[in-house]
């Protein structure tokens, strides 16, 4: 830790500023380390209180993988925390209820702090996820809610976790009977869900592509509609394509935040662990694309997932360092091996390893002036805000915007400014050319 | 010119994003709001003013439209047309001429002879007659890199001679990317890829200055000069004074290039080879071409003839109608490469300068501004020379002559000039325009290839600037009085 400490110092130029809780027990106290640890060690909870009580399905997490169940903890701090994975049995957090309402509770094996415990909530399960659909499919087939975001996942999962295009991490999972919804099917169920309240940020996945365009042709309806009708906030994660002028082409047609996912910094690992994303996209066009994307898109609405645990951690550090000097927020998950995967055997980190890092996480898009509120309503991911948890900071300013657009008005304030934004900063070519007379 | 659509993977060149600090892009998308607020308050003001001495009410609400008119066009907040469709209706609105003046004077012969010429520059591109003859010379200079560079310049020249210089550009560009592609120059090498892009613009422009072809602010000029005096410039006339000047620009051009651009010489057999194969492949002229061919040659015979008893107009439309007739055009073709935008401007801008002259506001600027600056007739042609020739690096070359020739007009009757020395004035050195991207469309095109940027041929473009100002002034002073033309008062 002390070797990481000192890396950090040098990247940020100062001594890293890191609040260290006196014991694991403790992590229940700090909205972000609990974050942190049950994203790492989920948390038990009984099939019976899941089906019984009115809360969100547990639904796959993390594009088709694993399980989830999204609380919310303290401090509006969203996690999507594994409840059926095999390693869950050794979690020391059980999810408890009682007519206070639903708690995180320790128990064995933290013998000595069993027993305390933080109140929390979990995620409401809103009517429209039960909905049918007019084509007659569940609402719930193909869509989810995670944190605050609404997910439309239209890319190919199983293309995604194929050995060969993507990652050693989905090797032989079972990905099948996942349809994308139509264009359709999407406008109806945002349609449900703005009824609900929810919908204002809504979450495309394309999911991993190999076109030169990163799949942005695919999604290009889906946001044209979706603006057109509802005018959310249009979060898209998608492959960086081969041409930076798709990334303009990106923000032209309504996408207001981009995610290309690097997922590992360090060039040896990338390759070893995502053999298909080396081969076939490469690590410098995920560099060059969020570049290019942070000069388009708005500061702190360009983001880039990076997974601890697959790296060593100071290549982790390195990783952010690199992504905010580009001006991209960089967005943190843990890894999480999955049975039957090409990591299964694959060494998960402790959460008091990866503190520094995270602090790091915090200081550094501090430094380099990102944006942080872009990563509001995330639940499975930890962001540079929800990382100020690990230091001794409480960015006061950086919490009340973020609390300001998260409010109803907040977020027809966002809405309008993104678009705003968009019509001042883009023009079409027609325009130009009309403009110099040829 | 539209932009190419996406095929399969490639980016739509669709949008662009500007990635400036938003003030300066707040400061640029809001300048078309300030700017016609500042307009708009600018000819209220002078409306509203009381009426000074020498000027007639009429003259000073044409003044205020004339100044709303040059803002707009210098800015171009909205198209140069639109402008002149403005201008049109406000001259009558204001009560300053009646609306069938107004639109009357839209149907000028000028405007229907830059019509009959865009059509047949059209029917010239599109059966390909152009791109044959552009080949055929180029292949004749291809032989050694200098002349090479001098062959691109000189075939831009030749074209401009008889069509836009702006078709020209349009038309040799996808050739000299070809010239220059093939001969895969190493990076030391590129200014001589850039001495061939420039050459085509700069030969392009030089030869647009030679007749009344070269691009349409000769004829706006003249129809200036015809509402104003009721006089005529022949076809001929026009290109004894003006053509002189070309020529001895296109050495110098060519010399500067040559001074400027120096690097090492590539080899360019291949890119002879490359000619030799493109008018290969374009086979035997073909009927469409030679019925062109044949058109244009009686076309530009008539035009140096009889262009005085008949009309250019006449001849021109003549020609079209005859192309017609022969079946080598179509009316989609005339659509696809007729700029109305420019035939709508120079209505208005001829109607605009009529007005200014009939209501005598003309005059009355011009013995403000001009007059004072030149008090004989060598320094007059000097100034005017000198103005156009620094406006024109930053506006249209249309409009600075819409701008300047009524007030140039007006100041020699008042001098006792011989008012067609304002015409060649004003009309050459609006032609004279290579520096900037934005003087000339041919630069423009250049410029477009991407390979250089202004720095790179910044102290080149200057220096033939003032080179072609002296030129100008050489033949004023030297050639003019050969051929009637008197710098002396009658």
């Amino acid at each position: 830790m002390d070797e990481l400490m000192r890396s950090a110092s040098e990247m940020i130029r100062a001594p890293l500023d890191l609040w260290l809780p006196a014991s694991p027990g403790d992590y229940i106290e700090n909205p972000g380390y609990l974050k942190f640890d049950l994203m790492t060690r989920g948390i038990r909870v009984s099939e019976t209180l899941l089906q019984d009580l009115h809360v969100r399905p547990v639904k796959d997490s993390a594009r088709g993988v694993g399980s989830g169940i999204d609380l919310l903890l303290p401090e509006d701090v969203w996690v999507n925390t594994p409840v059926r994975e095999p390693f869950v049995a050794s979690s020391p957090y059980r999810l408890g209820r009682d007519d206070d309402g639903w708690r995180v509770v320790i128990d064995p094996p933290l013998d000595e702090f069993a027993g305390r415990w933080v109140s929390v909530g979990v995620g409401p399960k809103p009517r429209f996820l039960e909905k049918t659909l007019s084509t007659g499919r569940r609402t719930s087939a193909v869509v989810a809610l995670q944190g605050e975001l609404l997910i439309l996942d239209i890319g190919n999962r199983e293309e995604y976790w194929n050995r060969r295009l993507s990652s050693r991490r989905g090797e032989g999972l079972d990905l099948s009977g996942a349809e994308a919804p139509s264009v359709a099917e999407a406008l109806e169920i945002v349609a449900a869900a703005a009824e609900e309240g929810f919908g204002g940020d809504v979450y495309v996945n394309a999911g991993l592509s190999l076109e030169p365009d990163g799949g942005l042709r695919k999604v290009e309806p889906y946001v044209q509609a979706l603006k057109r009708h509802f005018n959310p906030l249009v979060r898209l994660a998608a492959s960086p394509p081969v041409e930076e002028a798709w990334v303009d082409h990106a923000y032209a047609i309504g996408v207001d935040s981009i995610a290309y996912d690097i997922e590992v910094f360090d060039p040896r690992t990338f390759r070893e662990v995502a053999p298909g994303r080396a081969g076939q996209i490469g690590r410098d066009r995920y560099l060059e694309r969020l570049s290019r994307a942070a000069q388009v898109f708005p500061n702190g609405a360009v983001t880039s997932q990076l997974i601890l645990g697959l790296e060593p951690l100071a290549e982790s550090l390195k990783g952010i360092s690199a992504l905010c000097e580009l001006g991209v927020l960089p967005l943190l998950s843990v890894f999480r091996p999955l049975q039957g995967t090409g990591l299964e055997d694959w060494p998960t980190v402790e959460t008091i390893s990866v503190a520094p890092v995270v602090a790091f996480l915090f200081h550094c898009a501090r430094r380099h002036g990102i944006g942080m509120i872009w990563g509001r309503g995330i639940s499975n991911e930890m962001t540079p805000l929800e990382a100020r948890f690990f230091t001794t900071e409480d960015a006061t300013a950086q919490v009340k915007r973020s609390k300001f657009y998260r409010s109803r008005a907040g977020a027809v304030v966002a809405r309008n400014l993104a678009g705003l934004r968009r019509a001042l900063r883009v023009r079409t070519v027609r325009d130009s050319f009309d403009s110099a007379g040829l | 010119m539209r932009p190419p659509d996406a095929i399969d993977g490639s980016a739509p060149a669709t949008f662009v994003v500007d990635t400036r600090p938003i003030s300066r892009v707040l400061l640029t998308r809001s300048k078309r709001f300030f700017v016609l607020l500042g307009l708009f308050l600018l000819f209220m003001v002078i409306i509203n003013l009381p009426v000074p001495s020498g000027l007639t009410p009429k003259g000073l609400k044409c003044i205020a439209v004339f100044f709303a008119c040059l803002g707009l066009w210098v800015t171009s907040v909205i198209p140069l047309s639109v402008t002149s469709l403005l201008a049109i209706i406000l001259l009558p609105m204001m009560g300053i001429i009646e609306s069938s003046r107004a639109y009357g004077k839209f149907g000028n012969e000028a405007v229907f002879f830059i019509l009959g010429a865009f059509i047949l520059a059209g029917v010239t591109m599109k059966c390909g007659l152009s791109s044959r003859a552009a080949l055929v010379v180029l292949q004749k200079f291809g032989g050694a890199p200098r002349r090479l560079v001098f062959g691109v310049m000189f075939c831009s020249f030749l074209l401009s001679l008889m069509m836009p210089e702006h078709a020209v550009a349009a038309m040799m560009f996808p050739i000299v990317s070809e010239i220059a592609r093939s001969l895969g120059l190493r990076s030391d090498q590129r200014k001589y890829a850039i001495s061939l892009y420039v050459g085509m613009g700069w030969g392009a422009i030089i030869g647009g200055l030679g007749t009344l072809l070269g691009g349409a602010r000769g004829p706006l000029a003249l129809a200036i000069f015809q509402e104003s005096t009721g006089g005529k410039i022949s076809f001929l006339d026009y290109m004894l004074v003006a053509l002189p000047v070309a020529l001895m620009l296109l050495p110098v051009a060519f010399l500067l290039l040559i001074v400027f651009l120096r690097c090492p010489l590539p080899d360019v057999g291949i890119a002879r080879d490359a000619l030799r194969a493109r008018i290969h492949a374009m086979g035997r002229m073909q009927t469409d071409e030679r019925a062109t061919a044949a058109v244009m040659v009686l076309t530009i015979f008539a035009w140096v003839g009889w262009g005085h008893h008949i009309g250019l107009a006449n001849i021109a439309i003549g020609s079209v109608v005859v192309l017609f007739m022969l079946g080598v055009v179509q009316w989609r073709d005339v659509e696809q490469y007729v700029n109305w935008g420019i035939i709508l401007m120079y209505g208005g801008a001829i109607c605009l300068g009529w007005a200014l002259e009939d209501t005598g506001a003309a005059l009355w600027i011009g013995k403000l501004t001009l007059a004072r600056l030149a008090d004989t007739p060598f320094l007059f042609v000097l100034s005017c020379a000198v103005i156009t020739l620094v406006l024109t690096e930053g506006m249209s070359n249309s409009a600075v002559v819409a701008m300047l020739l009524p007030l140039g007009l007006s100041l020699t009757r008042d001098m006792g000039l011989d008012p067609r020395i304002a015409v060649y004035a004003i009309a050459i050195p609006s032609g004279l325009g290579f520096s900037l991207p934005m003087a000339t469309p041919p630069t423009a095109i250049a410029y477009s290839s991407g390979l250089f940027t202004f720095r790179d041929v910044a102290v080149g473009g200057i220096l033939l600037d003032l080179l072609a100002w002296g030129c100008f002034i050489l033949t004023t002073w030297l050639y003019w009085p050969l051929i009637g033309l008197s710098l002396m008062g009658n």
